[in-house]
């Protein structure tokens, strides 16, 4: 038998991510192999303990804290990202010394990742508008940070 | 009557300067992203301060948001961001001990299905063993489980908000269950042994 799929499936099932097909190998498979069967309570055990911890109340003062913050930090927002660039501005130049220009060029301004960025919807996410400046300091920074 | 607007139309109110629709969207998400936060690092404190991040960010960037997609799901991936940065300055700076992440005050429900008071403290011990094994889970995992079960995110969902592929996703919250359960069929022999 082929445990391992039917494991991957049974926390798919709990997920409510799984087709009408898969949702019946399933069934069937769960009547003949009682691990399998240990299994599926198990993972819907954790689900229920889960939801059951405790939801806390955010504290009642933090719509004034932020309300107090967000408004002024709006003006002070251009005074951080220009620290930031000097940060990255900084690993760049490590960065440089170990790659060439060209290097870089290829692989933060090549059309995959602008392809990755438009499949993913996640254009919106960028701090930074695609292919300024500010985003190529950005992902050097990363880059760095990684390593 | 901005109570009624969708997010979306909120955001855009929100970029032009408007401070009131801003005032709708903060008490309408702080207590989800409070918990998460909550629950990602195991401290009030830093969850309190990165839910005042999150909003300061939202508001300051909410020209950013473009609004084909989903306001939930841009909330939760910029939350997953500043959890996952803490994390990972909380690994420099030292991890919080056990007895304070799995504190009665803010992990332990008093519920359950239990209404005897015998019954009702086994499945707290329970919790509390299922709370330990939870924060023993690197956080990624933990915050995996926590948009799936919690904030009941799709895997596709999920893997916009943390930047990785649904397969990546999948296989994250099948090995997390895996240990958790693991964790848990270990408690139970142990209790059992008692």
């Amino acid at each position: 038998m082929d445990c391992d799929r039917f494991q991957k499936l049974i926390s798919r099932e709990i997920d409510g991510e799984i087709d009408d097909t898969d949702r019946e190998s399933l069934r069937l498979h769960l009547t003949v192999c009682s691990d399998c069967r240990e299994l599926h309570r198990s993972f819907g055990d954790i689900r229920d303990l889960h939801r059951n911890l405790a939801a806390a109340l955010p504290p009642v003062t933090l719509l004034d804290d932020v309300m107090s913050v967000a408004p002024a930090a709006t003006g002070t927002a251009r005074g951080g990202w220009f620290k930031f660039a000097v940060s990255a501005a900084a690993a760049l130049i490590m960065i440089l010394g170990i790659q060439t220009g060209a290097y870089i060029a290829s692989v933060y301004i090549s059309p995959a990742r602008e392809e990755q960025v438009r499949i993913l919807d996640l254009d919106y996410l960028d701090p930074y508008a695609p292919d300024s400046f500010g985003e190529l300091m950005l992902s050097a920074a990363e880059e760095v940070s990684d390593e | 009557m901005t109570e009624k607007i969708d997010d979306a139309q909120l955001m855009r109110l929100v970029s032009g300067g408007d401070t009131e629709a801003f005032r709708v969207l903060v008490r309408r998400y702080q207590s989800g992203v409070y918990n998460y936060f909550l629950r990602s690092t195991g401290s009030v404190e830093d969850a309190e301060d990165l839910c005042q991040q999150l909003f300061v960010v939202l508001y300051t960037e909410a020209g950013r948001y473009l609004e084909s997609a989903s306001f939930r799901t841009y909330l939760y991936r910029i939350a997953y961001n500043l959890a996952v940065s803490f994390s990972r300055k909380r690994r420099a700076k030292g991890a919080l001990s056990l007895e304070q992440l799995t504190s009665d005050r803010f992990l332990l429900s008093s519920s359950g299905e239990n209404t005897d008071p015998a019954g009702l403290a086994e499945y707290n011990e329970l919790l509390r063993a299922y709370s330990e094994a939870l924060f023993g889970l690197p956080p990624a995992w933990r915050m995996a489980l926590e948009l799936k079960i919690t904030e009941g995110f799709s895997y596709e969902e999920i893997s916009r908000i943390m930047g990785k592929s649904v397969s990546a996703v999948e296989s994250i919250l099948f090995r997390a269950r895996r240990r958790l359960a693991e964790e848990l069929k270990a408690f139970r022999r142990r209790e059992i042994g008692t």
